[in-house]
């Protein structure tokens, strides 16, 4: 009790560095460009006024790899693009993430043939899943929202 | 043929043989005139209505009794002012069937809103609902709306156990009939009927127990609605959910083509699990039937006493172990003890798993014994019944012998087939000691004592003094067929039976006739298989294996069948085990390999006629577990250092094939080779839906004979008339014969919840006077003494039983191998 | 260059102005936006007014899922443990929401009026295993705390498993 006491009395608030981490982790994750398919058009509406996405610290979409944390795959995912996916992902700096947008992203969806990758999750891992075929720009919110529960529970020992 | 028949429907012609139905003649055209009560399997009745047509047959002038011609020179056509019914007016010549007109089309609107009036039409939740002909016609012709309130409807039960197996629903019925006419025309149980009349008439079951019929799962194959359900299937899954696989009923030598329809379920921890078996139809074997054991008894693959991990004896106790140290110690053990090995396998085992195991005998000289009480596999090759169309087709100047078998237990598809045969014109001569269910189809009877066999078969060469009317009508015979079996006998007297049927054969001077030959009623599926790969049964079984150093076990459980063998294999000094279960026989062995039921692989199965066909895996093979052909390969392969060139079961029967000359040139792929197949029951679900009897994954190859091939064989000799059985001294001894149970308690069938049921208990059949000279009368439980131990069974009672005699069922806990004197008590 | 400049203040004019206006961001997740009477969501099993379920467990939300994302088993029920009306009832029902398009061809095909799709589209999860609902996460809830199912239930009073419905009006 005393030292906390008397550091808030100070005006200062002592907390874990873990919780520091991942706090600022959350607030500033910015998202890659990864539209494929429909949802990428729901993306682009959570990016938009109505949703606005930077709410939540994601002011833009990256272009580039090398300057973004959370790796939106928003669309299916054909087996032409794979390499392409899985080699942006390599490019991107840890701490990364990657969320599954839509039914196709998570599984396949109804592309339920050889065309398409039935799920990210046999390339990259995937944070966060997000049903929907797309997903309202809210559900991608609430997947967004759904990662920064988990980023805030990740520990020390597990960061990159 | 001469007597054909040349018709138009629908503005296509066809010809067909006389005699021919309409309905059957647009088939051939690939038309579907819709049916609810018709069946090609039996009479046609004409009750529903449905199958209604316009013909018109060229008018004749009476005066002249000339064809009257039109204007342009075409016959003049005569249209009846009504329509008729397809499936009961046989075609004729220059006949004009308009199978598609509005009228016709009308009447099939009429009749299906009649039928629909009290239809509860609760296809979503019943079973048939998706392969339903009611619901596939009124789709095609029905109103689509009832003038019916739901309140006008008739209501009846919904749920009404016919039996253990089949449940009825009231509702759905439509009164077609097919049931009832398939169990009193074509299964002779007729132990269901219509009862009440008009908006009342109901299925109800007239036998105790209810529906008591071994073929009843046949009438919810041909139930054309929803009414008749298995109580297998029963809400088990949707039919378009189902996935299938063909395969083959390994539960008797007929050999029946089936179709497993399996699902991915949760109930049974996400495996995928077979939902029903179905008939697969192949006119030369099973038709389109399949009896009750086929049906329900699949479960052995489910079972959770499987075993997952090979186990090894250490230390006196097995334990479990990995397969690489099993299969060493296997291979050690042998190459140390090999010198005196023996085999022994049954016709559990598929043709790839026999031919390895034989493989490894002959690397180790040894002995390859073959786990049945029957012989005569070795007549088979040379005089063996191999009618391509097999017992389908048999009728008029065919006569059938049903030596010592009690078929309708043993194989209850031939039974059916036979006794159908008889329908046709086949004249049956049926020799047994004792009454069975043929005996009122047989033209004659002829009797003997047990241990006469042979005798009585000799007794009908139409040359024998004895042979009397069934000698006449032999003698009068196109063709014989000699069905023998092992009702109340063991393998000697097998071995007399088969020799003697041999003797009628060659006495009759028919063989070489397709229709003729020799057919015995293995007990097990691949019996044939066995013997054809170089299995042959032993006398002393018990003495062999105790002498042998080194003994291999598949597909047989001899320590649980018979005391005797489990004190033979306590002295043998190594014993090896390939079995699905730990049974007793495992029990006591050195190693016991974990094998895939036939279920979980694929092989292929020689039945009685030697038609050898083939199954493919089914559900998803156990972990842990290899296929019998594999694991012997792998013994093999350590204790002779062969290569190892076989991984899979088609790679085997390659080898086979190129070794064995009975089965040259077959391979996988010409067992699936299949031939459009009459009467037409696939196809369309207009018809027959709901039954997946069409038949895609090959009908088999029926293997020749040297008598049709006209080669040179020799049959063995005549066996002699003398009485195999000793006389019966002791007054308080009886002779004790094996008899078989269709339901009993096989290694296999045990595992069938549902069967079990029905199992039969163990029971003693004795001649009245015998029973009461004991002191017993029917249904009281008797004691029976055998070999210092006392087995319990009720009693039960016939006339036709030969007195002093105890008749004792196979398989139910009795073991009882040949004739032995038992005592019996109360 | 004139030009220039003008264009440049209309921009900055149409900036100023905005600044002025009400901000049309919703505050999603404090504020939720009303969606559409017709919106497909997340599904729900529903009930009859007197606690049964009104899934029989037929089967046909399966067989019309494009995406092949529902599981049904069935299973036979008696009056003593009663589920739903007649004899039917699904003793499995899983949805997965990873594969369903919300497309409500389900709700179409069945016979009773039990599965419906409803406005819950807040759907994410961390691992795929959590994006199958099971029959317990899809029922409603029970409608009085005395009709539970199972239940046991007067012989004879639920026969009927698919009940006699209008016509679709809209």
């Amino acid at each position: 009790m005393g030292i906390e006491q008397k550091a808030a009395n100070l005006g200062v608030v002592t907390t874990t560095l873990e919780q520091v981490v991942n706090w600022s982790r959350t607030n500033a994750m910015w998202p890659m460009l990864f539209g494929l398919a429909c949802c990428a058009i729901e993306m682009m509406a959570a990016e938009g006024a109505t949703y606005d996405m930077s709410r939540f610290g994601m002011e833009l979409m990256r272009a580039s790899p090398r300057q973004s944390d959370l790796m939106i795959v928003a669309g299916r995912v054909s087996r032409k693009m794979a390499p392409v996916l899985r080699n942006l992902y390599d490019q991107m700096p840890d701490p990364k993430w990657v969320i599954a947008l839509g039914d196709c992203a998570a599984c396949g969806g109804v592309f339920n043939n050889y065309a398409v990758m039935q799920g990210v999750d046999e390339l990259v891992p995937v944070d966060v899943y997000i049903s929907g075929c797309p997903p309202r720009p809210e559900a991608l919110l609430h997947g967004v929202i759904t990662l920064h529960e988990k980023v805030k529970k990740e520990k020390l020992t597990t960061w990159k | 043929m001469a007597n054909e028949i040349t018709l138009t429907i629908d503005g296509k012609q066809v010809t067909v043989p006389a005699g021919t139905l309409i309905v059957d003649a647009a088939r051939e055209l690939g038309i579907d005139i819709p049916v609810f009560c018709y069946h090609p399997k039996m009479e046609p009745v004409g009750m529903c209505r449905m199958c209604l047509v316009e013909v018109g047959r060229p008018m004749v002038d009476r005066a002249t009794n000339q064809p009257v011609m039109e204007a342009d020179g075409t016959p003049k056509l005569q249209f009846g002012p009504k329509m008729e019914t397809a499936c009961t007016t046989p075609v004729s010549a220059g006949m004009v069937v308009i199978g598609m007109s509005d009228k016709v089309k009308a009447a099939r609107n009429d009749v299906l809103e009649f039928l629909l009036t009290s239809h509860p039409l609760d296809c979503p939740i019943c079973d048939k609902g998706g392969e339903c002909p009611l619901q596939n016609l009124t789709m095609g012709f029905g109103k689509g709306s009832s003038r019916f309130e739901f309140e006008d409807k008739q209501h009846n039960q919904k749920h009404v156990p016919l039996g253990e197996l089949i449940y009825l629903d009231r509702e759905r019925c439509i009164q077609c009939g097919r049931c009832v006419r398939f169990q009193k025309d074509l299964a002779d149980d007729p132990v269901i009927g219509f009862y009440q009349r008009g908006r009342n008439l109901v299925i109800d079951t007239s036998s105790e127990p209810g529906f008591d019929s071994i073929f009843s799962g046949n009438t919810t194959d041909i139930c054309p609605v929803g009414a008749l359900t298995t109580a297998d299937f029963r809400f088990g899954a949707r039919p378009w959910e189902l996935k299938s696989a063909a395969s083959l009923c390994n539960h008797c030598a007929v050999g029946c083509n089936l179709t497993y329809n399996t699902r991915r379920e949760a109930k049974s921890d996400g495996n995928v699990v077979i939902k029903r078996a179905m008939p697969r139809q192949n006119e030369a074997v099973n038709e389109i039937w399949l009896c009750d054991k086929g049906r329900f008894g699949y479960h052995f693959a489910e079972s959770h006493q499987r075993l997952e991990k090979p186990l090894i004896r250490k230390d006196g106790e097995l334990v479990e172990s990995t397969w690489d140290e099993a299969l060493d110690m296997a291979a050690k053990e042998l190459r140390a003890y090999g010198f005196r090995f023996v085999s022994l396998a049954s016709g559990r085992l598929s043709n790839e798993d026999l031919y390895e195991i034989k493989q490894l005998t002959e690397n180790l000289h040894g002995q390859a014994c073959l786990y049945s009480p029957m012989a005569g596999g070795d007549l088979t090759p040379l005089i063996g019944y191999a009618d391509p169309q097999g017992l389908s087709r048999v009728g008029k100047g065919t006569v059938i012998v049903v030596a010592a078998s009690n078929l309708h237990q043993e194989a209850p598809i031939w039974w059916m087939q036979v006794r159908a045969a008889v329908k046709r014109g086949a004249k049956l001569i049926v020799v047994n000691a004792r009454s069975t269910r043929l005996d009122k189809f047989a033209s004659a009877v002829v009797r003997y004592r047990f241990g006469r066999e042979a005798e009585a078969v000799l007794s009908l060469v139409p040359a024998a003094e004895t042979s009397g009317e069934s000698g006449k009508i032999i003698a009068a015979a196109e063709n014989l067929v000699v069905l023998y079996g092992s009702d109340g006998i063991g393998l000697e007297g097998s071995r007399q039976v088969a020799a003697a049927s041999a003797e009628l054969l060659r006495a009759s001077n028919l063989l070489g006739k397709p229709g003729s030959g020799l057919l015995p009623v293995w007990q097990r599926a691949n019996d044939q298989g066995a013997w054809d790969t170089g299995f042959t049964p032993v006398d002393d079984l018990a003495k062999v294996v105790s002498e042998a150093d080194g003994v291999l076990i598949a597909g047989a459980d001899p320590a649980g069948d018979h005391p005797a063998y489990a004190a033979a294999l306590k002295k043998a000094k190594f014993i090896i085990v390939q079995e699905q279960f730990l049974t007793k026989t495992a029990q006591l062995a050195d190693i016991v390999f974990p094998v895939q039921s036939m279920l979980e692989r694929d092989g292929s199965y020689t039945n009685g006629t030697r038609r050898v066909q083939r199954f493919m895996p089914v559900v998803e093979k156990l972990p842990g577990t290899r296929p019998d052909y594999l694991v012997t390969a792998q013994v093999r392969q350590k204790v002779v250092h062969s290569n190892l060139e076989f991984i899979s079961a088609a790679q085997v029967f390659m080898v086979l094939a190129a070794h064995l000359p009975d089965y040259q040139n077959l391979t996988y792929a010409t067992l699936m080779e299949t031939v459009p197949q009459h009467p037409i029951l696939g196809r369309s679900d207009v018809y027959y839906g709901g039954t997946s009897f069409e038949n895609r994954q090959g009908l088999g190859v029926q293997l020749g004979t040297a008598a049709n091939r006209r080669d040179k064989y020799s049959l063995p000799a005549a066996p002699s008339t003398q009485n195999q059985l000793p006389d019966l001294e002791h007054a308080e001894e009886l002779m004790a014969v094996p008899v078989a149970e269709l339901l009993d308690t096989g290694t296999i069938t045990q595992k069938s919840v549902l069967l079990g049921k029905r199992t039969s208990t163990p029971f003693a059949l004795m001649h009245p006077k015998t029973a009461q000279q004991k002191g017993l009368a029917a249904g009281d439980k008797a004691k029976i003494s055998l070999a210092g131990v006392t087995y319990q069974a009720v009693v039960r009672v016939d006339e036709s039983v030969p007195t002093l005699h105890v008749l004792l069922p196979r398989s139910l806990g009795i073991p009882l191998d040949k004739p032995v004197l038992v005592k019996v008590i109360q | 260059m004139a030009n220039g400049v003008y264009e440049m203040m209309r921009g900055l004019w149409q900036t100023f102005r905005s600044a002025w206006t009400k901000p049309v961001t919703i505050q999603y997740p404090e504020v939720k936006r009303q969606v559409s009477k017709r919106y497909r969501g997340r599904h729900a099993l529903k009930r009859y007014a007197n606690g049964l379920e009104k899934c029989i467990g037929c089967s046909l939300c399966a067989a019309a899922c494009p995406a092949d994302a529902i599981f049904v088993e069935a299973s036979e029920q008696t009056d003593e443990n009663r589920y739903s009306p007649g004899e039917r009832y699904a003793s499995t029902y899983e949805i997965n929401y990873l594969r369903c398009i919300f497309c409500g061809l389900c709700e179409d095909a069945c016979p009773t009026e039990a599965i419906v799709l409803e406005d819950n589209y807040e759907l994410s999860f961390e691992t795929r295993e959590s994006a199958i609902y099971t029959k317990d996460m899809l029922l409603d809830a029970v409608s009085a705390p005395n009709q539970p199912t199972p239940r046991k239930v007067k012989p004879g009073s639920f026969n009927r498993s698919v009940p006699e419905m209008k016509d679709p009006v809209d």
